[in-house]
């Protein structure tokens, strides 16, 4: 999911190949599903770079600089202190930034994507054994509008 | 009064009052999403609640002010671990929510039905992980009850002697928790650990606000009184009294140590996103976007509550003083009580101290009890919505039937803690706790994070993973100093599992988890490939949109 933008089955849809019995897999060559997922990859891979690079760099100052974490700040309060107090605000930091995030940048356009795709045209069920013409412009997949969520999907039907 | 009774008195009251809700929760619904997830319709912050309270065992809570109490500083490395975990679980939460249904398992087939393989990985993990860290909560209980209760040898308390009150706790934890998780399923137990986590918070609040009263406020002075009464000065307040040692002109010992170190931050921070009690908390809300406020709450919880017992635990050492604690009990579990006794006394002599004393101690048995029965919880569930419904029922099952094994799950489950934690009782079982994220960071994780981001990964790959990540961590503590070979060089006594003599140590680390973990991870990519036939795009595409987008999730 992280770091491939281009699904490799989104490049064969133009050739006319067949869609994959998934129920959703259509959707992943939406542009803006695309678009979703990098934003996401993005948002993740700072956060824990951030915080685990941060976390490491403090254990490993831990073990092996001794010294330098045993210097004074002021008073009482020595380096070591003052770096694992830090911990926290970057994680408080950190948590903050990532909902917000997400709640600004990747919720949109997910609940656009759940909605449902505009302007797909209607092709009969089952998805599985549609053959897609190569379309005239671009890629586009073609999709039901309105409940497709939904669909069939037999092995939700029965408990939720 | 006798302050031991109204420990127990607030105790029962605490046990009353859950019992009450578990029965309430039992007449509200009694279908499978009722049993598992509490009916999908938990809120954000309630939620979040119920997960600081799943989290925050009694090893966070009387552990980490024990360690700091003794140890000083690296009391705190520990508890910085236990948070910064929650940061790396936080972009994998809302993906879990929207992949899964009920159990880790869900997420693990990609959605889809059967794969009894995969299935019976996960409830092997699930199960395994779950009853060690069960093992370690019962046992601690047992320990901790004749240590809040004041029961020494010759001292009874309502008839009982030492031994007989440890198995008689150990015993009523059990039956409470298999009540709980047998009534009221998923919603019972979120109840008792948002009372738990309220609980547990307003005990801290109060012993911090009184202890950083005694030194008016100053944390500067607090920290300096503390290092005075260690006894170790401004070494107290370094890194390195408890973990990752310097061993003068032994080079080799000292590498190790460090190395051990560094294991058990690893452990420590990636294991959480794998604990089978947390991963099923977080299907219990209605969205992604909840699921996420959750973690978002319970990160602010739990790292306000560990501020706080960095505060209990330097004010201990000021407060109460090394001799003192290491005299009630060695590894120092019982440091936060001993503190509340000393601030309640000097704020309102000794009924104030017995009464402060009997609040703590109750909020340490809710704790225990409450982090148990979330544990049986998640294993009954794998077992009943894995193994039964998907692996024996071949994803058939009918619900009632399915919860209705989810009940006997629980029952049989508990029990079995039960007994082992009554033979268990008198072994040192602390490495438990730390054994459990181990195993979970080798063996969920990485089925967890390559299920949901690499496109090839397979069922082989899963079932090799979470094989190879569970015996990697198992086997390297069977062959640790934990079990056999580590001697104390100034008194002579073993201090591993096994008697002085007994000796088959291979692996130097205490902690498994720098080597288990790549094992886990080299598993499952070596799966793959080994199982790897026709590659079907499909299937991981459609989990993306559903993990990313939420489309189709229950």
């Amino acid at each position: 999911m992280v770091g491939d933008s281009q699904p490799a089955r989104c490049q064969g849809i133009g050739r006319g190949v067949t869609v994959p019995p998934g129920h959703y897999a259509s959707v992943a060559c939406d542009e803006r599903f695309r678009l979703l997922r990098r934003r996401f990859a993005h948002l993740a891979l700072w956060v824990l770079c951030g915080s685990l690079g941060w976390y490491f760099a403090y254990v490993a100052l831990s073990g092996f600089a001794r010294g330098f974490m045993a210097r004074t700040v002021v008073g009482d309060l020595n380096v070591a202190l003052l770096l694992g107090l830090l911990q926290f605000v970057v994680t408080f930091a950190l948590t903050g930034a990532y909902v917000a995030y997400a709640r600004r940048r990747l919720d949109p356009l997910a609940a656009e994507l759940r909605a449902g795709p505009p302007g797909g045209v209607r092709v009969p069920r089952p998805v599985a054994e549609v053959r897609v013409p190569r379309p005239a412009g671009g890629v586009v997949v073609p999709e039901p509008r309105g409940e497709w969520n939904k669909a069939v999907r037999p092995d939700l039907g029965e408990v939720g | 009064m006798d302050e031991r009774m109204l420990t127990f008195g607030l105790f029962v009251g605490f046990v009353l009052v859950t019992l009450g809700i578990t029965v309430r929760a039992r007449a509200g619904g009694k279908g499978a999403d009722d049993f598992y997830a509490g009916g999908r319709m938990l809120s954000g912050p309630r939620n979040g609640v119920a997960l600081a309270g799943d989290y925050m065992s009694a090893a966070s809570f009387l552990g980490i002010a024990g360690i700091i109490a003794l140890s000083g500083y690296d009391g705190l490395l520990y508890s910085i671990g236990f948070l910064v975990a929650w940061v790396v679980t936080l972009p994998l939460v809302e993906l879990m929510r929207n992949t899964g249904r009920f159990t880790m398992g869900d997420v693990l087939t990609r959605g889809a039905r059967g794969q009894a393989g995969v299935r019976a990985a996960a409830v092997v993990s699930t199960v395994t992980v779950s009853v060690f860290y069960l093992l370690a909560q019962m046992v601690g209980a047992g320990a901790l009850v004749s240590l809040l209760l004041g029961i020494h040898e010759g001292r009874r308390f309502l008839g009982m002697s030492t031994g007989t009150a440890r198995t008689a706790t150990i015993v009523a934890v059990g039956v409470l928790m298999i009540c709980y998780v047998m009534v009221g399923g998923m919603k019972a137990t979120t109840w008792v650990q948002i009372i738990k986590s309220v609980l547990l918070m307003a005990g801290g609040v109060v012993l911090t606000a009184l202890v950083l009263g005694r030194f008016g406020f100053d944390v500067g002075a607090m920290l300096g009184s503390a290092a005075d009464a260690s006894g170790k000065g401004a070494d107290f307040l370094r890194p390195g009294q408890r973990y990752g040692q310097d061993v003068p002109g032994d080079s080799y010992r000292t590498i190790v140590n460090k190395l051990d170190f560094i294991s058990l931050a690893l452990a420590l921070v990636l294991g959480t996103a794998g604990l089978p009690h947390i991963v099923n908390r977080f299907f219990t809300v209605p969205d992604s976007r909840a699921a996420r406020t959750s973690v978002s709450w319970a990160i602010g919880l739990i790292g306000a509550f560990y501020l706080m017992t960095l505060v209990l635990g330097f004010g201990a050492a000021a407060l109460v003083g090394r001799q003192a604690i290491v005299a009630q009990d060695p590894s120092g579990n019982t440091a936060a009580p001993q503190l509340a006794r000393a601030v309640g006394e000097h704020v309102a002599g000794r009924a104030g101290g017995q009464i402060l004393l009997a609040f703590i101690g109750a909020v340490a048995f809710a704790t225990i009890l409450a982090v148990v029965s979330g544990l049986v919880l998640a294993s009954a569930t794998s077992l009943a919505h894995d193994g039964f419904g998907q692996v024996l029922m071949l994803g058939r099952p009918r619900e009632s039937q399915e919860v209705a094994v989810a009940r006997v799950a629980s029952f049989l489950v508990g029990s079995v803690a039960v007994v082992l934690a009554v033979v268990a009782q008198n072994l040192n079982v602390a490495f438990l706790v730390a054994l459990a994220f181990a195993m979970a960071a080798s063996a969920n994780l990485p089925a967890i994070v390559l299920s949901l981001f690499w496109r090839r990964f397979n069922a082989g790959g899963v079932v090799a993973g979470v094989y190879g990540g569970l015996a990697a961590s198992l086997a390297l503590v069977l062959l640790s100093p934990v079990v056999s070979g580590k001697v104390d060089p100034v008194t002579g006594r073993s201090l591993s599992l096994f008697p002085k003599g007994v000796d088959f140590h291979l692996f130097p680390l205490e902690n498994p988890g720098l080597v288990s973990i790549p094992i886990g991870f080299l598993c499952a990519v070596v799966g793959t490939f080994a199982a790897r036939r026709e590659t079907d795009p499909a299937p991981y595409d459609d989990l993306a949109v559903r993990a990313l987008t939420g489309a189709g999730s229950h």
